[in-house]
């Protein structure tokens, strides 16, 4: 039965999806961009940090993600006269793209989606750079479940070299109106004939075979065939449930406001925290099924050429004070305990965080299938039959 | 009165070809088109040739090999869906032309020959409605045509309301926003068309015998139907292409063929296959292109000059 009142996840946990869709094209192809773009960075260990802290720092990632919401880092930066020239990407391919270019700008800080991890860090890419954490001491105040275990090991500290550290999470969510319909327990109860055209769903490619694997109860993200296909009739099921696509996660609120739609599939539990400050009795919960969790980590491209700096913005990124005002902005969930403490209570209310250890079975942080791996379907196919399924064929 | 003649066109251009310009009048005028042809020739031309050579070498999830193929025509043509969704952009676009023709045409006439003193207060009011945000102006026909709309609740107090309670997320929705979108640009096309025709020469066509039906079919007609052929076909092309209305209006079934060529390029990183989807879309407006035009060309309408 679903619990789990969740409520926060912002702008990004839909980027970290969306991203994810986009990125995940690319590891896919990440062969053959690098033929193309010819050999990646090389550090196999962490470069020498300093403490020669100001100047630029030129930044590529999500607009937002430059913390720009958060007070705390403004005075930092003002501080240490730090001053951030983002370049905003609109597609997670631009992460590479850029860096690969051989761009004049020397990108000193990137983020990435987790299962972009093993593709960044290893060869034949290798464009992000093994850290220094003593030079990032806010890193070890992290949750256990973001700095050792399985998951830590399969999308941050890659090969034992930590490459990324987990700032951005959430997970994705069945939103509901709770005045207009009585709670959901399953995902499948989304079918039901009351439901029909009153669902709302923001099509990513990523998201819905994941998910659409987390409900089967099959392995996500490596599946056979046959699951594919199981998975690929669910999904245009739920497709029948709905009348339109929302462009976005703001359009979904907007829906949800309302009441053009009274639950959503595939959602994000920062829709029900915007709703609710609309005013609408929304409510984001995870079904019995489960679901699956985003994470977005910071990393260094091997183009910085002002690592002391982004080292320091990384840790100061990394203190309670910024993650709770970065996530509140944003929506995001925080990686550090001590963050939770200066959440708002709505927002502490969003995941259980004396627990995460628990929440992250029912909600795990998955990669993309295993690359060359026989008898599983690969991501290339879920993009492509995604494209059926999103126009109806 | 003025003395107005209309001449065709082919005597204007004979007189220009019998009397060219001095060459450095000429040579001033290619410096002047320089910077047009220059901004041009790299943002419009060159990626655009890029784009045919992609469209012709094999690809697949963000990478482009140097294997000559036709198989992303051939994927792209036999697909049920993007045929599908082309027609829809094709129905949509043709629709939206038609009806802000229909509304822009009789607006600008209106404004030009009836407004009297209000006459450039009006005009300046449909240049203002162009201030507004496109993705505002879509969402305002979020809020008319939603559950709680305006729309919506007044064809439910007269029995109308559609069962499902919205008119929202469907092929209509679309057209609406668009058509909202895109009259203010044909009636200022059609305004300058008739900013060139003086107002007493539709008392002269009266004063002749014309009807109103006449002067309208005999005398305006002609005079503003290449200008009105332009704002339809620029109609055309920008709301058939249009994968941003869709998005938020049209649903699963109001879908556009341009939402999946910018998916392509975005989401499955497959730019041959975007870039000959995209070419078969140009050559199908291309030929829309030369459907109206030869048109009007059969019915005598191509272009007509004032002469005063």
């Amino acid at each position: 039965m679903a619990e789990m009142p969740m409520s926060a996840p912002g702008l990004t946990r839909r980027g970290l999806l969306r991203r994810g869709g986009l990125l995940t094209a690319l590891a896919v192809t990440a062969p053959t961009l690098l033929a193309a773009c010819g050999d990646g960075g090389k550090p196999a260990t962490a470069p020498a940090v300093g403490d020669k802290v100001g100047g630029a720092l030129n930044f590529l990632s999500w607009e937002g993600y430059d913390l720009t919401g958060s007070k705390t880092m403004k005075a930092w930066q003002s501080a240490k006269n730090v001053k951030v020239n983002p370049t905003y990407i609109s597609t997670s391919d631009d992460i590479l793209a850029k860096i690969k270019s051989g761009s004049s700008v020397g990108y000193d800080l990137i983020t990435y989606y987790q299962a972009y991890g093993p593709l960044y860090a290893q060869k034949p890419l290798e464009i992000i750079e093994p850290l220094d954490l003593a030079h990032i001491p806010n890193a070890a105040q992290l949750f256990p479940f973001f700095r050792e275990g399985d998951a830590a090991a399969k999308f941050w500290n890659i090969g034992g070299k930590q490459v990324g550290i987990p700032m951005f999470w959430s997970a994705t969510t069945l939103d509901y109106r709770t005045d207009r319909t009585a709670q959901p327990e399953s995902w499948m109860d989304l079918l039901k004939p009351e439901f029909k055209g009153k669902i709302g769903w923001v099509p990513d490619a990523t998201a819905a075979f994941t998910l659409g694997g987390r409900i089967l109860g099959f392995d996500v993200p490596n599946y056979t065939p046959d699951q594919f296909k199981q998975i690929v009739d669910l999904l245009r099921r739920f497709r029948g449930q709905i009348k339109g696509f929302a462009p976005s996660f703001g359009d979904l609120t907007n829906q949800m406001v309302s009441g053009e739609v009274v639950a959503s599939f595939a959602g994000w539990s920062t829709v029900g925290l915007w709703a609710q400050d609309k005013g609408a009795k929304v409510e984001s919960i995870i079904p019995k099924e489960g679901t699956y969790t985003s994470c977005d980590a910071w990393a260094v491209p091997t183009t910085t050429q002002n690592r002391d700096t982004t080292y320091a913005w990384i840790n100061q990124a990394l203190s309670p004070e910024v993650q709770a005002e970065s996530a509140v902005a944003l929506g995001t969930a925080v990686t550090s305990p001590e963050a939770v403490k200066l959440l708002p209570a709505k927002q502490q209310k969003l995941y259980p965080y004396d627990n995460l250890e628990e929440f992250f079975t029912r909600a795990p942080v998955f990669g993309f299938p295993d690359k060359g791996r026989s008898g599983i379907v690969q991501h290339e196919q879920w993009l492509s039959e995604w494209s059926n399924i999103q126009g109806g064929a | 009165m003025m003395a107005v003649a209309v001449a065709p066109p082919q005597a204007d251009a004979a007189e220009a070809a019998a009397a060219p310009p001095p060459a450095p009048a000429r040579r001033r005028g290619w410096l002047l088109t320089l910077p047009a042809v220059v901004v041009l020739g790299f943002l419009l031309v060159a990626p655009f040739l890029v784009f045919t050579v992609y469209a012709f070498l094999k690809g697949g999830f963000y990478q482009v090999t140097g294997t000559f193929t036709l198989s992303n025509f051939t994927s792209a043509v036999g697909s049920e869906l993007t045929r599908r969704l082309t027609l829809n952009a094709l129905e949509i676009g043709l629709v939206t032309a038609a009806l802000s023709l229909a509304l822009g045409v009789p607006l600008a006439y209106a404004i030009r020959y009836r407004a009297g003193r209000l006459e450039y207060p009006l005009l300046g009011l449909v240049v203002f409605s162009m201030f507004t945000s496109y993705l505002v102006r879509i969402y305002a026909w979020r809020v008319i045509l939603g559950n709680d709309g305006l729309l919506t609740q007044l064809l439910h107090r007269v029995g109308l309301a559609p069962r499902d309670g919205s008119l929202l997320f469907s092929k209509p929705a679309v057209v609406a926003a668009l058509v909202h979108i895109f009259v203010p640009y044909v009636a200022l096309v059609a305004y300058a068309a008739f900013r060139n025709i003086p107002g007493d020469f539709f008392d002269l066509a009266a004063d002749l015998g014309a009807g109103r039906v006449q002067r309208w079919r005999r005398v305006v007609l002609p005079l503003v139907a290449p200008a009105a052929a332009s704002g339809f076909l620029y109609t055309f092309v920008l709301a058939a292409s249009d994968y941003v209305t869709p998005q938020f209006l049209g649903g699963t079934n109001g879908n556009m063929v341009g939402l999946q060529i910018s998916q392509q390029f975005t989401q499955f990183g497959n730019y041959p296959l975007g870039a000959a989807t995209s070419i078969i879309v140009l050559l199908l407006f291309m030929f829309a292109y030369a459907v109206v035009t030869g048109l009007l060309r059969v019915l005598g309408l191509s272009s007509v000059v004032i002469k005063g």
